[in-house]
């Protein structure tokens, strides 16, 4: 009787599920298609409720938490540039009652250069019209919308609509120079004079915004959402891409001409920062979507020169996370000069935050999925320093960790934390940083596998990583690192798992010393040479916990040959000490 | 050779018994005509239409069953009929005269008459209204006319014929009005069609006014005063001053259209036909006919509502909506994507461009207080038009979600008036359920002040409200009995019973708020009242399974009835409704609880409190344990999603989770539960489950345990 009401209730929580996924496989379909630049470019973070962002337990629910310093470069490295203040698209009264204004001037103003700065602010204001209406779509969760009970009443089409009206507005800027494709003579870039057509927008003093420029995120977004006719997309937005940075380019220049005549443009280190920045994401984000992967030296030495100015200009301004575009700049270099996996990283360490500070509408498996992609491809575009693969995979790695998901932890993470490692396996003494690296970054997934396998008593299957926790264990516990920790929670899972497990009581014993022995084995690298060093295993967090099990697991299995007091590593004084305290 | 003749006499005599299709039909008969004539050979060619009509004329009337007989056309010509223009010149020599006698007069009007086909009762006889306008057509084109003035040759078609006839009848206005409103109201506006709207039909339709209106008003304030007096009696408004009435609401609108449409040109048409002091006097007469506060204020009488044709104040309002979208789509043409409304009604930056979306939904929701039928049509399309606009332009997401709400409920209203009312359901019931949020933060004293002083009044008035929609429906689709049913509630649509379920609930919640514990000693037990809004939920639930809210709803009602039956210990209404609420949870069409958030679930709570009165029964202990044991198995359910959907999930078996999460507070909850009363029937609890869920237990215990072996 209460198998079969079980049996049903199943079924029943099954139906429902499978109905829930339909509907949300179609969700997750169109997010996907039209949503790229959402979670690449534009998601920042909005107001985070402030208990999100940092989980609080009580220490003891989840102990496993990354190398402080590791974790201060991920957040460093994964650092979203908020919202630019030239896309002002969440005020969305201003956007509106900027476009009314606009439209009627338009009626009654005749050609001339007034008119045609109407036409470039209405198509500058129908541009931030479709960012937020694309951002309210896709970007933002609102309650309801995760149980799918009410669909976001707007439609694809109106987003398109307002991308085609902000192209209609551009045409007249974009046709009088559509025969200046052929842009090269004689090796070097031919700037038109009709190229370089930038009109102040909003009426902001002193800040001028190429056409190019917003043609060029223009057809990124069409390319990326799929709106309307793309085929010319492609091309286009490459082309535009181009006469964007030979704008920036002469913007840079002009600053340190010092007798510039007074209508030359010349805008605050600030402003150019925002610029550069600005044009670095559309810059990526096209060349992602345009997925040009041909080898293009020139457009190396661009990304090189783009990655180097902002690393300047931000030194001088200030603005945003430091270093980060210098680190950028040096990484760079990584791959003989080839950027294109910078490209891909760029994109995927948006992953980190969207993922940890945002609430997207999806499941977290699901972004996981989307940003693993970007880790591919970097790691695929890596074409001649194979080794800075694993770099990126052992970020991929951390990333899926904080997810928080031991199916995904033990079904994909560990594939690429071997593919990591097997990549360091022949690597000489140069790959060394690198090679620890994905080593130390395998003990912190299997510690974190091991570990929650434990908790939740899914561990039927532990033995398999014994080997590899054996290898990594040396690594761990060494004067340099300061890793011992990982080595405990590996040892002390596998013990419990032995232990439960008829016929392994050797094994529990055995991994029950090991974990022990990690503290004070580190505790003796460190202070080996004091007098009384040993006392400062009590100073190490969290070190006695795994004394507690060893004592215990002593009591246990008092036969086994493990279970003689050690002597070695003072760990004989430490269980004499720690017994006196107890009394 | 006769045969096409014969189909043509065939047709004319066909059209001429059908009057009413002469006006879609001649343009085709008279080619027709023509080719057939000169198909005969029919030399004469002077004026062939109005001749071989005038033949055929006195057929119609002479020899119907005959009609199929064919007469040949060229027989038919009476001898002594009349030059056909002479009429026409006759009437323009009369008319450019400075003053015509009394029989010059008469003759005036009955040639007109008789040619323009002015009958004696104010009918048109479109037939000789044709054929004058042919004649006249003919007669303004001939170089050679016998008659020409200046101030006469642009009047020489139908409508300026008609024209100089009101006209000399508004000059003898003393004697020849009730001429001019007969042939007015009867004839020339009902066919209207027939005129071109130029100069002097606007100028007609102004003097129709000038004639009308000061008897049209003066009837309707001694209608007024009459009712006044004696509410009961009939007032001395006669058929005809109905009809006048519905004349003049309609030339005023017309002639408010021609206004607003030549407003905006610079040289205005309506300016150059109408003199400054023309227009302020039609100004004047178009603002109070057409104003929805006159026929506010007329059909506040009852004899005025029952008697007035629905159909003249529906065409104020259709007039007065339209006015507001011609505004509203000059103001913000297709070009652009939004709507550009503002709250504060653009008044503050001087432009009238930009409107204020509640007032004007309201004014429009305001029409629908008339319930009249025919407003509803205009008023309730504009509203649709307009919230759809609204969801699919609306600048702020919340707005558009808000007004989707709005058009779903309109959508499903079948009249205005039940639209009305609902929509006046919303303000009482959410302030409701402001009061049942925060409900449990008040004192027991505060409680029942607040309820007597202001909830009682608050629910007096969504009742109020809810049972006029009630009333609405049952008139169009009969009484609503037996609702909860299966059969019966169909056809009603689920937010109509969720408004009335809501409104009950939310005043039950809390006035059993006002008793807490003591609700078995101090409560009266009301005879059905709690089981009104579980019948509406239910009612709602069954039309439309797809609704989380009708799911949540129904849970709550059952929560609220179980609490309600277990303190007055009705154990015997607790089985009959536990079972209703089983069948309804296990019914794979209904489903109940499938779509609930498990935050929102009630059924803990509803199973627990059923377990509870079942333990003290000694007969019924059994069920308790059944009921415990299906209150943990839904929390387990809920778990193992929950686990799942986190990846701890190895096979079928979940692991137990790490993080804070209501889902795990909830399975120890429901397990311990399932314990004590497996207990208190001196059973073990681990004989009762499989072991993996004991272990599952008992590790999530040991996670929360700060001194716990897995930590």
């Amino acid at each position: 009787m209460i198998r079969s009401t079980l049996k049903s209730l199943f079924l029943q929580v099954f139906i429902i599920g499978f109905i829930a996924t339909v509907v949300h496989a179609e969700y997750i379909d169109d997010f996907k298609k039209h949503a790229k630049s959402v979670y690449l470019l534009h998601s920042v973070k909005h107001i985070t409720p402030a208990k999100q962002t940092v989980v609080i337990t009580s220490d003891k629910r989840k102990i496993m938490s990354h190398g402080r310093a590791d974790s201060k470069h991920m957040d460093m490295l994964s650092y979203i540039p908020g919202q630019s203040f030239l896309l002002p698209m969440d005020d969305i009264k201003t956007i509106v009652s900027n476009i009314e204004g606009l439209t009627k001037k338009n009626e009654t103003t005749q050609e001339g250069e007034e008119a045609q700065r109407i036409k470039f602010d209405m198509a500058y204001e129908y541009f931030l019209l479709y960012l937020h209406f694309l951002n309210e779509k896709y970007g933002l969760t609102r309650p309801g919308q995760l149980t799918m009970v009410d669909e976001i009443p707007i439609k694809n089409k109106e987003l398109e609509q307002y991308l085609f009206l902000s192209e209609y507005y551009l045409k007249s800027f974009i046709n009088s120079s559509s025969g200046s494709s052929d842009m090269i003579v004689q090796g070097k870039t031919l700037l038109k004079a009709t190229d370089d057509v930038s009109f102040k927008f909003r009426n902001i003093p002193d800040l001028y915004l190429n056409v190019y420029f917003l043609s060029m995120m223009l057809e990124c977004e069409k390319l990326a959402g799929e709106w309307g006719d793309i085929s010319q997309s492609r091309d286009l937005s490459n082309l535009y891409d181009k006469k964007t940075w030979n704008w920036l380019d002469t913007l840079w220049k002009s600053r340190f001409k010092t007798n510039r005549g007074p209508g030359v443009y010349a805008p605050s280190s600030k402003t150019l920062f925002s610029l550069y920045e600005l044009y670095m994401r559309y810059h990526f984000f096209g060349r992602y979507i345009r997925n040009l992967n041909e080898k293009d030296p020139l457009l190396d030495s661009q990304t090189r020169t783009l990655l180097n100015r902002l690393a300047i200009l931000q030194k001088e301004t200030g603005i945003g996370q430091p270093n980060f575009y210098e680190h950028y700049s040096i990484e760079a270099t990584k791959d003989s000069n080839n950027t294109n996996f910078i490209v891909s990283l760029y994109l995927a360490r948006r992953g980190f935050v969207v993922t940890r500070d945002l609430n997207f509408s999806l499941p977290k498996n699901e972004l996981f999925e989307l940003y693993r992609k970007f880790y591919d491809d970097a790691g695929k575009n890596v074409k001649y320093n194979i080794p800075y693969r694993s770099i990126i995979y052992n970020e991929l790695i951390l990333f899926g960790v904080g997810i928080d998901n031991l199916r995904l932890m033990e079904d994909v993470l560990y594939q690429y934390g071997q593919l990591s490692m097997r990549l360091q396996e022949n690597e000489s003494s140069s790959g060394g940083s690198i090679k620890n690296s994905s080593r130390l970054t395998m003990a912190y997934l299997l510690a974190n596998i091991l570990d929650k396998k434990r908790r939740s008593g899914l561990d039927q299957n532990s033995d398999l990583y014994s080997d590899i926790a054996e290898t990594l264990t040396p690594l761990l516990v060494s004067k340099d690192t300061n890793y011992w920790e990982y080595a405990s929670v590996i040892h002390s899972a596998l013990a419990m798992f032995y232990s439960r497990k008829e016929g392994s009581e050797s094994l529990a014993m055995y991994h029950a010393r090991r974990s022990f022995m990690a503290p004070c084995e580190k505790t003796a690298l460190t202070y080996g040479s004091e007098a009384n060093g040993w006392m400062n295993f009590f100073k190490l967090t969290g070190a006695e916990s795994y004394l507690k099990l060893y004592t215990e697991f002593q009591k246990k299995y008092q036969t086994s040959p493990d279970a003689v007091i050690p002597k070695e590593f003072n760990a004989h004084l430490i269980l004499k000490r720690y017994q006196e305290t107890k009394k | 050779m006769k045969h096409p003749l014969f189909y043509v006499l065939f047709i004319v005599s066909l059209i001429m018994s059908v009057p009413d299709f002469v006006s879609a039909l001649t343009p085709l008969t008279r080619d027709e005509l023509q080719i057939d004539k000169s198909d005969s050979q029919e030399p004469k060619r002077k004026t062939p239409i109005t001749e071989s009509i005038k033949t055929t004329n006195p057929q119609r009337t002479t020899s119907e069953k005959n009609f199929a007989r064919p007469v040949p056309l060229r027989l038919a010509p009476p001898a002594d009929e009349p030059a056909p223009t002479t009429w026409i010149s006759d009437v323009g020599k009369l008319y450019i005269k400075d003053k015509l006698s009394d029989s010059e007069l008469n003759t005036f009007i009955s040639i007109l008459e008789k040619n323009l086909g002015i009958q004696a009762d104010g009918k048109l006889d479109l037939i000789k209204a044709r054929e004058a306008q042919a004649a006249l057509n003919k007669y303004s084109e001939d170089p050679n006319k016998e008659f020409s003035n200046i101030y006469f040759d642009d009047k020489q078609n139908l409508t300026g014929y008609n024209f100089i006839y009101f006209e000399m009848c508004t000059v003898h206005k003393d004697k020849q009005s009730p001429r001019f409103k007969r042939y007015f109201e009867n004839g020339f506006y009902p066919s209207r069609n027939l005129f071109i709207t130029e100069e002097y039909y606007y100028k007609s339709l102004y003097y129709y006014l000038l004639i009308a209106q000061d008897g049209l008003i003066r009837r309707i304030s001694q209608a007024i005063d009459h009712m006044n007096k004696k509410p009961d009696a009939e007032p001395p408004f006669t058929k005809e001053d109905i009809l006048t009435f519905d004349i003049t609401v309609k030339v005023c609108a017309e002639l408010d259209e021609f206004r607003n449409k030549s407003g905006k040109v610079i040289d205005s048409p309506y300016e150059r036909i109408f003199t400054k002091e023309d227009r302020a006097g039609l100004n004047q007469s178009i603002n109070y006919f057409t104003n929805i506060d006159t026929h506010n204020a007329l059909f506040s009488y009852s004899w005025f509502k029952a008697n007035l044709p629905l159909s003249i104040s529906a065409q104020v309002i259709a007039h007065d909506i339209r006015e507001t979208w011609i505004d509203q789509t000059m103001a913000h043409r297709a070009l652009l994507p939004l709507m550009l409304f503002t709250s504060q009604g653009g008044s503050a930056s001087g432009n009238n461009l930009q409107f204020n979306v509640d007032k004007l939904f309201n004014d429009t929701l305001n029409t629908l207080k008339l319930d009249n039928r025919e407003v509803d049509i205009v008023a309730m399309s504009a509203l649709k038009t307009w919230l759809t606009k609204q969801v699919e332009h609306g600048i702020k997401v919340e707005d558009r979600l808000k007004y989707k709400d709005l058009l779903d409920e309109l959508e499903v209203c079948p009249s205005g008036w039940a639209f009305y009312n609902l929509y006046g359901c919303r303000k009482p019931l959410e302030e409701l359920k402001q009061y049942a949020r925060t409900w449990d933060t008040y004192p027991i004293k505060k409680r029942n002040e607040i309820f007597n002083t202001k909830i009682n009044a608050i629910y007096a008035d969504a009742l109020d409200k809810i049972n006029l929609v009630f009333s609405d429906l049952e008139k169009l689709f009969g009484t609503i009995q037996g609702f909860g049913n299966d059969q019966n509630s169909t056809s009603i649509n689920h937010i109509f019973f969720r408004y009335r379920g809501e409104i009950n609930y939310y005043f039950e919640y809390l006035q059993f708020g006002l008793y807490e514990k003591n609700i078995s000693t101090l409560r009266f037990p009301l005879a059905n009242s709690r089981k009104n809004c579980l019948m509406d939920f239910k009612a709602a639930f069954m039309n439309d399974t797809n609704k989380r809210i009708n799911h949540e709803n129904l849970l709550n009602a059952y929560d609220l009835l179980f609490k309600e039956l277990a303190s007055q210990g009705k154990i015997s209404e607790i089985m009959k409704y536990e079972e209703e609420l089983e069948s309804f949870i296990r019914n794979d069409t209904y489903r109940l609880g499938s779509l609930v958030n498990h935050k929102d679930d009630d059924r803990y709570d509803i199973y627990r409190i059923i377990a509870n009165s079942y333990l003290s029964n000694k007969q019924l202990q059994v069920r308790a344990l059944q009921v415990a044991e299906r209150s943990y198995n839904l929390a387990r359910n809920y778990y193992v999603s929950a686990a799942s959907s986190a990846g701890y999930i190895q096979g079928n078996i979940p692991g137990a989770l790490n993080n804070n999460c209501t889902e795990i507070d909830d399975f120890e909850r429901q397990f311990e539960f399932y314990q004590d009363v497996a207990l208190k029937l001196g059973k073990k609890i681990w004989l009762l489950l499989p072991s993996e869920d004991i272990e599952l237990y008992n590790r999530l215990q040991d996670l929360r345990n700060p001194e716990g072996i897995l930590l």
